[in-house]
């Protein structure tokens, strides 16, 4: 009797952490949460650091969405994304001027880069707006009566938005 | 039909070895000159003071030399887009690039045009060098 118990204590042991990696992919439990963090390079110059607004969020084929991030005057920035494979290539990233929604930097006309650094000449606030290509249930349906289930595996996925910053190094002597 | 059709494909497969070149060229052939120092890789980070007038593209391939080539740079709200003669950074980008206001953090060194020692255009090399300041 005892070794009985014994024997399902180790089968539970051993099942225990198979268990625990099916949950990655269950999208009810925040599986994009810290996406940033464990998925995207940073930069290999060290003085940067990573700022707090960095987000992920799950996304669908043929969604926009936006954050908004300050951005100071006599700093380097760094705005790089990652994404689930799912979700394909092509990811657009905008830097739209929040004041008066101008584009500063679409990687549209840089290749799909999916990294950004400048210099910050004039402190203001900026969205920075991510745009997966395709379309699914979500970007064609008109209400949510439409939307009756979206395909986890093909049609949705994590994107990071990983911003970093340090001062503006002194140019020259 | 079937000899017909035999000979049709040996004549195009003829046809399209006639038209490759002797020599195929490979986009690693295409080099940089930084600071003195050999840049054989795509992206690579420096010191803006490191960046100088005597920097050069070239090929590392007999008979084939540097017609133009094109640096593009990216920031906040301004794009520079400056298709360079020769083989060396012109002194205007450099400044544009190099000068204490410099808002530019990285350019890319691309559409590199050649030409045969006989004059005549080469295939473009499609490589694309990515500089990125660390400074």
């Amino acid at each position: 009797m005892d070794g009985k118990i014994l024997r399902i204590i180790l089968l539970a042991i051993v099942l225990c952490p198979l268990f625990g990696n099916a949950q990655t992919n269950d999208y009810s439990m925040r599986r994009c949460w810290g996406y940033h963090k464990d998925s995207c390079r940073t930069s290999k110059n060290i003085y940067y650091r990573v700022v707090d607004n960095s987000r992920s969020a799950l996304f669908v084929k043929g969604q926009t969405s936006r954050i908004k991030i300050p951005i100071y005057n006599g700093r380097d920035y760094r705005i790089s994304f990652c994404h689930d494979q799912v979700l394909g290539e092509g990811i657009v990233m905008r830097l739209i001027d929040a004041e008066n929604e101008s584009t500063l930097y679409d990687n549209s006309e840089d290749g799909f880069a999916s990294e950004f650094e400048f210099t910050v000449t004039q402190s203001r606030d900026i969205y920075v707006e991510i745009a997966v290509p395709g379309t699914s249930r979500y970007s064609e349906a008109q209400d949510n009566a439409d939307l009756i289930f979206l395909r986890k595996d093909t049609e949705m996925g994590c994107i990071g938005i990983l911003v970093e910053h340090m001062i503006t190094p002194v140019k020259g002597f | 039909m079937r000899l017909l059709f035999l000979l049709v494909m040996v004549l195009l497969s003829l046809t399209a070895a006639a038209q490759r070149p002797e020599e195929c060229y490979d986009d690693s052939d295409t080099l940089l000159i930084v600071g003195g120092s050999l840049i054989n890789s795509s992206n690579y980070m420096i010191d803006r003071s490191k960046l100088l007038a005597n920097d050069t593209v070239f090929v590392n391939m007999p008979g084939l030399t540097v017609e133009n080539f094109t640096v593009s740079a990216f920031a906040l709200g301004q794009k520079l887009s400056v298709t360079n003669a020769g083989n060396v950074l012109s002194e205007d980008v450099l400044e544009q690039l190099t000068n204490k206001e410099s808002i530019f953090k990285f350019f890319y060194l691309k559409d590199v045009i050649l030409r045969t020692a006989d004059g005549r255009k080469f295939a473009p090399s499609t490589k694309t060098i990515k500089i990125t300041f660390t400074n």
